[in-house]
């Protein structure tokens, strides 16, 4: 009986080692797939009673683990749609059937459909900006959806805020007639007491509005501005007075002693109102030095389609137009669960989650919890090499030891039969 | 560390070494372009994802390009007045000024006095009458050539004016590749070089300023302040004209709807072609041709008759259209000197001039030959102080003979000062590029040692790559 018990040790130790070899195999062969993690083949005895005397040998049982949790070393791409997670965390994405899985297998490309999908066919999860700035629900995948980057789509973006800085010459002569918001063409537009410059906005449907500001001194530390449409200015003649239509607005500005812009229109809020959007005139002086405007911007932009996408560290994904104004998309879905390692392992480089590993908890990168997302980097698998070579060898010998056990088991046998004859 | 990381950043280091090249070697092959700004390939660690890539950085000095713009404008402004100075001189005809009315006028006065001597000689009569016809003719011709130039910096205009436009649309659409290339995160040091290289261009029409706002957008103003780009080009409007009279005002240069001023002085004001040539076409050639109209005015005025009832009529030289100017206030009769001819009279009957009598009553009342004293009147009208219009800039009073070589005193005057001027600016030109190049440009020397640099650890690297390369091969045997 004991003899057969050794050789059938001999058999659980052999199909041990096979199984161990085939783990090793497999790391090897997945030694470059993009965020693998290793399998470990662990061991554990099994003992059968045995009574004085007699001893039964047992065996060995195999259990296979992955290191899931095991970071792998990043590796630098061209694609900014490759992407890594540095720390803890998974993609969630879905298969064409829309399950659901989690995965670090960050080598997303755009498809023709302009979805971002990885090399084993998964397409990646997140949360829409259409209605604000996302929000999760921590423990569902409830409000996730494909991420599109598709860019057909033609984005404005209407002027709401602007700011012109620059000087007045305190030291300018006072203009007493044809002020500007008379409107009349003896207008005077000499860039000392009479100052004009121009801004470009954008109304909501994306068209340029370029207006006109004058500014005139009418008193000392007294300086009015007027603002018109450049739309309607004068096509012939001398400028752009008279325009077809009157002023869009008018203000007057009063400055302090020390060159200070202190009231517009009496109020202290240095904001003008040019057609709902506010001029910041507050970084206007008035000093002795020449009049110049040295520098005015309006926000908004004109329609343009995206041109490219950048994705940050915290997983949002800005459309960049070709005016170079950039507008958040997606912001991309993380999933983490308590046991990362008991993720039950799937084809593609994808995790479902078990009662082992605990229910799954969603976020955004960088948020308490979670890694953060590196644009252009795709994570390595965490094999090493010598590691699985060293393994190999051991098996190898190994799985000798346990064939000779079980030759000596088979002569031992062997005499015994002969012991009949 | 496993083999298989040591290895993936060797690899990292080879890429690394291989874009460093990449740009020193953009870098040598830009070495002459004016244009072209040194990159630097440093090798960094990006902060957040702790990648180690090279960072490709754009020299740039914008104390330096704002001076070099300036003085390009400077040197624009004083070339422009200079070359068109240099025109007005050419047409007095060169070094000894033949073709000047002054030299016609001092000719007259010689016929004159030759005639004077003997009064009854035809020969000499009608000697003076054709010089009378040649200071004429070279008041006429004097006239076309000015308005001619003004014509010729009208159309300069014209084509800087179309220029100005297109860079303008073209710096759009470089500043707009730069905002993309910015906000996209991804290598804007082409666009940068062509849009400064447009600004460069645009910097020699107009005198700039720049600020640059949020997106690295770029707004230019003119050195007066007109907004000339923010966000979209503003139009520059002008209204050509294809011929020039005396008379004609020429249009004015708009820039987003402000009139572009002239430049001033010999030594100008002017900041770009544009405003020089504002200066030759609005001052310089006016006042010119003011003087020589004056020339034509003090002409008449000396050589006018008196007739029946005791009215003063030009005598010798009118005007082509019979019109009679006035010609004893000292005020500028624009364009009479293109009108100014010899009477037809004078030319039938050369005696006329002698007695007084092309127009007005015969002073010679006894109709004597030898009858000198009105020739001798109209030599000495030469030396004797007039009226001039101080609107001509040459002074209230002066004989004809001093106001028409003082005339082209004031043009020589006016061109060798903006000779010195354009020397300077020139020299301060040269200057401020060299020092732009020198800070921004290409140094083969430099750019050969930072090579070797990288050729060293692309080496060390390969070196790695090969005892890593070994170390795997001796685990492989273990395995066999």
């Amino acid at each position: 009986m004991s003899l057969f018990g050794t050789m059938k040790t001999a058999v659980s130790g052999m199909s041990a080692q096979a199984n161990r070899l085939g783990t090793v195999g497999d790391n090897i062969a997945n030694s470059s797939t993009t965020a693998y993690k290793k399998a470990t083949t662990s061991f554990s005895s099994l003992v059968l009673p045995s009574t004085a005397g007699a001893y039964n040998s047992g065996g060995v049982e195999t259990s296979t683990s992955y290191s899931v949790s095991e970071q792998g070393a990043l590796e630098y791409t061209t694609s900014k749609t490759d992407l890594a997670i540095q720390g803890n965390g998974f993609f969630v994405v879905q298969d064409t059937a829309g399950n659901t899985f989690l995965t670090r297998s960050g080598n997303f490309t755009k498809d023709e459909n302009g979805y971002l999908v990885n090399a084993s066919g998964y397409t990646l999860l997140g949360y829409s900006y259409d209605s604000g700035t996302p929000t999760t629900v921590v423990n569902s995948y409830d409000g996730l959806i494909p991420i599109n980057v598709g860019g057909n789509d033609l984005s404005a973006v209407a002027s709401t805020t602007g700011s012109l800085a620059g000087n007045l010459n305190s030291a300018a002569d006072v203009v007493t007639a044809d002020f500007p918001s008379d409107n009349t063409s003896s207008v005077d537009v000499d860039m000392d007491s009479t100052l004009k410059t121009s801004l470009t906005s954008y109304d909501s449907l994306g068209n340029p509005v370029v207006y006109d500001f004058y500014f005139t001194k009418t008193a000392a530390g007294e300086w009015d501005v007027s603002v018109y449409n450049a739309a309607d200015a004068a096509t012939s003649g001398s400028g752009s007075f008279p325009y077809a239509s009157g002023e869009v607005t008018h203000g007057t500005m009063a400055f302090d002693a020390n060159g200070k812009l202190t009231t517009l229109d009496g109020a202290a809020d240095l904001k003008l109102d040019v057609n709902g959007i506010k001029i910041d005139l507050s970084k206007m002086t008035q000093l002795s030095a020449k009049s110049n405007i040295s520098s005015g911007s309006v926000n908004g932009s004109a329609p343009s389609s995206i041109q490219s996408v950048n994705i940050t560290s915290d997983g949002t994904i800005n459309a960049v137009y070709a005016d170079g104004s950039t507008k958040p998309l997606y912001q991309i879905a993380m999933a983490t669960v308590e046991s990362p390692d008991n993720l039950e392992v799937q084809s593609g480089n994808v995790y479902s989650t078990t009662s082992d590993s605990g229910v799954v908890t969603l976020g955004f990168a960088g948020s308490s919890g979670f890694g953060k997302i590196v644009s252009g980097a795709l994570e390595t698998s965490n094999v090493d090499l010598a590691n699985e070579l060293t393994e190999m060898i051991e098996s190898q010998r190994s799985y000798s030891a346990n064939s000779k056990v079980f030759q000596t088991g088979s002569d031992l046998m062997d005499v015994l039969i002969n012991l009949v004859r | 560390m496993s083999l298989a990381s040591a290895l993936s950043t060797t690899k990292n280091t080879l890429s690394n070494s291989a874009t460093q090249t990449a740009v020193l070697s953009t870098n040598v092959q830009n070495v002459s372009n004016s244009d072209y700004n040194r990159r630097t390939a440093t090798i960094t660690t990006n902060a957040y994802s702790g990648a180690t890539t090279v960072a490709i950085d754009r020299t740039q000095d914008s104390a330096l390009l704002k001076q070099t713009l300036m003085s390009t404008s400077d040197d624009a402004g004083q070339q422009a007045l200079l070359s068109g100075l240099n025109s007005l001189f050419a047409t007095m005809g060169g070094d000894d000024y033949a073709l000047a009315p002054s030299t016609a006028l001092s000719d007259l006065r010689d016929a004159l006095q030759a005639y004077a001597a003997t009064p009854g000689d035809l020969t000499l009569a009608s000697a003076a009458v054709s010089s009378a016809t040649d200071v004429a003719t070279s008041l006429n011709t004097a006239t076309t050539q000015v308005q001619n130039l003004r014509a010729d910096a009208d159309q300069q205009i014209a084509t800087s004016v179309d220029t100005l436009n297109k860079l303008l649309s073209q710096f759009k659409d470089a500043n707009d590749a730069v905002m993309a290339a910015t906000a996209a995160g991804t290598d804007a040091n082409d666009a940068l070089d062509t849009r400064e290289s447009l600004l460069k261009q645009i910097s020699g029409i107009v005198g700039v300023s720049t600020t640059t706002s949020s997106g690295n957008s770029v707004s230019i103003y003119t050195s007066d302040g007109i907004t000339l780009f923010e966000t979209s080009p503003r139009k520059i409007s002008y209204d050509p004209l294809t011929s020039y009279s005396a008379a004609t005002v020429g249009s004015p240069v708009y820039i987003d709807g402000v009139e572009l001023s002239a430049g001033k002085n010999s030594d100008s004001t002017a900041q770009g072609s544009l405003q020089g040539l504002l200066q030759l076409r609005d001052e310089i050639y006016p006042t010119y041709q003011d003087q020589l109209d004056e020339i034509a005015r003090g002409l008449v005025s000396m050589f006018s008759e008196t007739d029946a009832s005791s009215n003063s009529v030009p005598g010798l030289f009118t005007t082509k259209d019979g019109s009679v100017p006035d010609y004893d206030t000292p005020e500028i009769v624009t364009g009479l000197a293109g009108l100014i001819q010899v009477n037809s009279a004078a030319v039938a009957d050369p005696y006329k001039l002698r007695d007084g009598s092309i127009s007005g009553q015969s002073v010679n009342d006894e109709n004597a030959s030898g009858f000198s004293t009105l020739l001798n009147d109209y030599v000495a009208s030469f030396e004797a102080a007039r009226d001039f219009d101080p609107a001509a800039k040459i002074g209230e009073s002066a004989s004809i003979l001093d106001f028409s070589t003082d005339s082209v005193g004031w043009a020589e005057e006016y061109r060798s000062g903006a000779t010195n001027a354009s020397e300077t600016t020139a020299a301060m030109l040269s200057r401020s590029t060299e020092a732009y190049s020198n800070a921004t440009g290409v140094n083969l020397d430099e750019e050969l040692i930072l090579l070797l640099d990288v050729e060293q650890s692309y080496k060390a690297a390969s070196k790695l790559l090969s005892t890593i390369d070994e170390m795997l091969g001796a685990l492989m045997e273990a395995a066999n």
